[in-house]
């Protein structure tokens, strides 16, 4: 048993890199990619570029879902093995997932579990995370933390640029008609998390870098408003050059302290495809 | 390029994506439309109007029956093309809106080529409709919404135009198209000539490699050779193997270059393929001072299908890079399975505290012929392709491989592999649960802290892992306390260090519980009878068979060799061009006991057949005059019941895609590839040879070839 005031836990889809997770010991809950012939968990068993290698060459689908109920209670009850401490568990928005869903249920057998909906993904519910455990580890009681997380809830800005709309054509997020135009004008959407929803929040045009740099001016908009401690920039089937230059074009606009660069989950790629980008961080 | 049927069947054809469906959809929408001006021309009395509209619907009707039972995708073709001349037509005799003809022009070509999915097309006609129209409302706006017959003319002869530019356009971009497909038809074609040249070229060096390490082999077999000799003939033979090891990347590069690498799925055994694994990663570690250690979870089903000689190789691959790049510390090898509808997932992950990949040189990794940090591991040899060939063998077998690293601290490679499960039976079961285990080591004796901390959890998880009671102590004072409590401990489990340090006390005890001493395998101490040895690395499957009881498998004097038999009444014949070969397998197959003819010719080995029985033949494949499998259809077609039922195994150097199914399906029973990898060609003695003649066990003196 530890001593912890609050445990902190969340899902895979948080995209913390395994430096952070292994700095703040928190223990992580999988989804499952499901693929046209098999089922791996995601980041233990299948990344990113495993999954997008997957799906690139032929056209082959993938699917992504959150564990079932009985294995959420499993994940709790060695979590409440390992503590008696308050656990925090915070999840992948609620309109976006089911996973808020599936955790609360679990939840409901053990005492003092409180699921969280991040109301983002990602990076976005990174940050929120990460917020979470450094309060926990600096001795923050279970109430405050829940009411901190609730505050910056609306401030976090969780965004994603996609570079194509094949994955979610495929995924049947959008329709075929649409996804034709968007291949026909090389049309990139931006697509934005707000209140727990996921909604398209524009749209950018041309090459990779072009659309880039739209996108990150069109994320990194009203300075003053940003909170200039760290960023999360996930990317998707990116190359390191890319990701590299994204970083400079990042530094340029917003001095950051810390930019934290990590691939995305294999669930967040399956839905976003190749060569989508996000640029993560708290507002004032 | 010659062109075939009408203008849309042409488009069609060049820009090569139109499916049937869009055609299909496309057309009714016309045949909807057809009707819906039939009724606009009945309701506005144009009776012979409505009778073409009318008609022309049901002409449309009619094709798009006959190509539903024909699946003749030109009646809908013609539909279309049909639609588009009447309302053509259309426009010119009965003109202006009163037939809403402007809105068919504007709408129904850019519709029908997106529809078509000739998307490029459809914009730019969808555009110059537009134009058109702007150009054609404002002198249509002075004339007071009336229209002359120049505009009458014109509309129609501009739309046109545009639709052939249109027409054109598209297909520029279908010539385009079909370039591209040409040029990377081409460059697929370079590629797989390539591959099969270097399939060609793995196997003709396969073949003289079978004689120069067979005949080392034999002369390694020579009882009063010198020490001088016997280094030398052993470094060839070694540096044989490695050549051999660097033709077969090769070869498995060629194969998954070509699309031709086949599984062999069979049911195979878990901790067997452990055994092996880890007894070849011992050996490859040797001389170097770092620690091999094992976390293998016990619950993984013992028996699973699949290709277990290319899983292996995926994980000697890693192992082998592990311990290749690692110079401090030590290398985690962990193998899980995780249950699922369809068996299970097995995952592999190898982890070190080597010297790390740099994070922009990740992604080219598992490129072919790639060594990344070149400069820094120029000592290292390597062709490169070991880690894209494993990459591809876990793709092929519907896994992943990735890996995470940190540069300077160390990485981790995972594979995962999904297995049908052919027995539940786990990989290892105590026998009894009633048992205390105690453990003492001292985790501080490590001088790397991979080390240290990758121990301490190992051991830490060992006990949950078993499901039985298990307690840790890190001194003696500790031990000596825990012994003392009053617990019933059953086993005690120390390192050798630990074990020597309190040799008295520990023999002493060793009558009152079962206590067995972790040690290497090298510098092994002796131990007081009764005291069990357990060789590293350390893991659940010896602990587990330390506390069933039963014999352990890891032993200095046999290293995991294979039992062998003897047949001295077996006659059996081989057949092979090439004399040096032939001297080979002699010296091969000459501890079996077996009275063994050669032949060096199929002719010479049909009357050999003729004149003689023999339980078992061995036919070489490429032969001069008569291949193998010309000999071996003449001999069961020779009059006998034994000629067709006699045992005949291809032996030969092909070992290519599909050379086992082709040597199947020719009428052999089996297929050994050379040179002989003497597990298999046993494996296949075993098979082949009648069961009575194999009369005794007894340990081999060889290895591999």
């Amino acid at each position: 048993m530890t001593r912890d005031t609050v445990r902190i836990t969340t899902d895979c889809v948080c995209d913390l890199t395994s430096e952070l997770k292994r700095r703040y010991h928190i223990p992580i809950m999988y989804y499952y990619v499901q693929t046209e012939e098999v089922r791996f968990q995601d980041v233990r068993e299948m990344t990113s570029d495993d999954l997008i290698e997957y799906m690139e060459p032929d056209g082959k689908k993938a699917y992504s879902s959150c564990a079932p109920e009985e294995e959420y209670r499993e994940f709790f009850e060695s979590q409440r093995k390992k503590t008696d401490a308050p656990i925090i568990h915070i999840c992948m928005a609620q309109h976006v997932s089911d996973a808020f869903k599936t955790a609360k249920e679990a939840a409901r057998q053990f005492e003092e579990i409180y699921v969280v909906d991040s109301g983002h993904l990602s990076g976005g519910m990174g940050i929120m995370v990460l917020t979470a455990a450094d309060m926990a580890k600096r001795g923050a009681s279970c109430e405050v933390i829940l009411d901190e997380l609730e505050r910056i809830k609306g401030k976090v800005s969780t965004s994603f640029i996609v570079e194509s709309v094949e994955c979610l054509y495929r995924n049947g997020k959008i329709g075929k008609h649409i996804a034709r135009l968007c291949s026909l004008f090389s049309l990139h959407p931006i697509l934005n998390l707000s209140d727990s929803h996921m909604k398209p929040a524009g749209v950018c045009i041309g090459s990779q870098r072009r659309f880039a740099r739209a996108y990150l001016r069109w994320v990194l908009r009203k300075k003053d408003e940003i909170v200039p401690d760290v960023v999360f920039l996930i990317t998707a089937g990116c190359s390191y050059e890319f990701q590299q230059l994204l970083k400079e074009e990042i530094r340029k606009r917003v001095p950051f302290k810390t930019i934290v660069v990590n691939k995305a989950s294999a669930t967040i790629s399956c839905n976003c495809g190749p060569g989508a980008f996000g640029v993560l961080f708290l507002r004032k | 390029m010659k062109r075939q049927g009408n203008l849309l069947y042409t488009l069609k054809r060049e820009a090569g994506e139109v499916d049937n469906s869009a055609l299909n959809n496309f057309c009714q929408v016309f045949v909807l439309v057809g009707c819906f001006m039939s009724m606009v021309n009945l309701s506005a009395h144009s009776f012979r109007m409505a009778a073409i509209t009318g008609g022309i619907a049901l002409f449309m009707i009619w094709n798009l029956l006959i190509m539903h039972i024909w699946k003749k995708e030109r009646f809908v073709i013609l539909n279309i093309a049909t639609f588009m001349m009447v309302i053509m037509l259309y426009f010119v005799v009965n003109g202006g809106e009163q037939g809403f003809s402007s809105v068919w022009l504007f709408l129904v070509p850019p519709a029908g080529m997106y529809f078509l999915n000739l998307y490029y097309g459809g914009l730019f006609s969808l555009s110059l409709g537009i134009m058109t129209a702007i150009y054609m409302w404002t002198p249509l706006h002075e004339l007071g919404y009336e229209y002359t017959s120049t505009y009458l003319i014109r509309f129609p002869l501009v739309y046109l135009a545009e639709t052939i530019m249109c027409t054109v356009i598209q297909y520029r971009i279908g010539c385009y198209r079909r370039e591209q497909q040409e040029l990377l038809k081409s460059a697929e074609e370079a590629n797989r000539a390539k591959s099969d040249f270097l399939a060609n070229m793995s196997h003709e060096i396969r073949t003289p490699m079978n004689a120069i390490m067979g005949m080392c082999e034999l002369v390694l077999n020579e009882p009063d050779l010198s020490e001088d000799v016997r280094d030398n003939c052993n470094n060839i033979y070694l540096s044989g193997r490695n050549l051999l090891g660097i033709i077969n990347d090769l070869l498995d590069f060629s194969k998954i270059e070509s699309g031709k690498m086949d599984l062999v799925c069979d049911t195979y055994q878990v901790s067997s393929m452990l055994n092996d694994i880890i007894n070849m990663a011992m050996a490859r570690k040797e001389g170097k001072d770092i620690e091999l250690m094992v976390d293998c979870d016990p619950t993984i089903p013992d028996k699973l299908y699949g290709d277990e000689i290319r899983i292996r190789q995926i994980i000697v691959n890693l192992l082998t890079n592990a311990i290749k790049f690692t110079h401090t510390g030590g290398v985690l090898f962990q193998i899980t399975a995780r249950k699922e509808s369809y068996g299970v997932n097995l995952a592999v992950t190898v982890r070190d505290s080597g010297i790390g990949i740099k994070e922009k040189n990740l992604e080219k990794i598992f490129r072919s012929f790639s060594q990344v940090d070149t400069k820094k591991n120029r000592s290292i040899e390597g062709t490169g392709l070991g880690l894209a060939i494993s990459k591809q063998l876990a793709r092929k077998m519907g896994g992943v491989l990735h890996v995470e690293s940190e540069y300077g601290k160390g990485t981790a490679f995972t594979v995962v592999i999904p297995q049908k499960v052919m027995s539940q039976k786990p990989l290892i079961e105590l026998k009894k649960k009633e048992q205390d285990v105690l453990c003492y080591i001292r985790f501080q004796k490590f001088a790397h802290s991979f080390v240290t901390e990758t121990y301490r959890k190992l051991m830490e998880n060992i006990g949950d892992r078993l499901e039985v009671p298990y307690r840790i102590c890190q001194t003696f004072a500790e031990t000596k306390r825990e012994l003392s409590s009053g617990r019933k401990y059953t086993h005690l489990f120390l390192a050798r260090e630990e074990y020597l340090e309190e040799k008295a006390f520990f023999d002493q005890l060793s009558e009152q519980i079962c206590i067995a001493v972790v040690q290497d395998r090298k510098d092994h101490v002796e131990l007081k009878e009764g005291i069990r040895n357990v060789y590293k690395p350390f893991y659940a499957l010896p602990i587990g068979n330390v506390i069933n009881g039963e014999k352990l498998s890891f032993h200095p004097g046999n290293k995991g060799k294979a039992k062998r038999f003897t047949a001295p009444g077996a006659k059996i014949l081989v057949v092979d061009d090439n004399v040096m070969n032939l001297k080979v397998a002699l010296g091969l197959l000459k501890p079996y006991g077996m009275t063994i003819m050669t032949a060096d010719s199929g002719p010479k080995a049909i009357e050999m057949v003729k004149n003689q029985d023999y339980h078992l033949i061995l036919m070489d494949h490429m032969m001069p005059g008569m291949d193998g499998v010309e000999a071996l259809h003449i001999i069961r077609e020779l009059p006998g019941e034994y000629f067709k039922q006699v045992p005949i195994v291809a032996l030969t150097a092909n070992a290519v895609s599909g050379a086992r199914e082709m040597f199947l399906s020719e009428g052999f029973q089996d297929f050994v590839t050379k040179p002989i990898e003497m597990n298999a060609m046993e494996r296949s003695l075993r098979q082949w040879l009648p069961s009575e003649l194999i009369c005794r066990e007894t340990k081999d003196t060889g290895g591999d070839l």
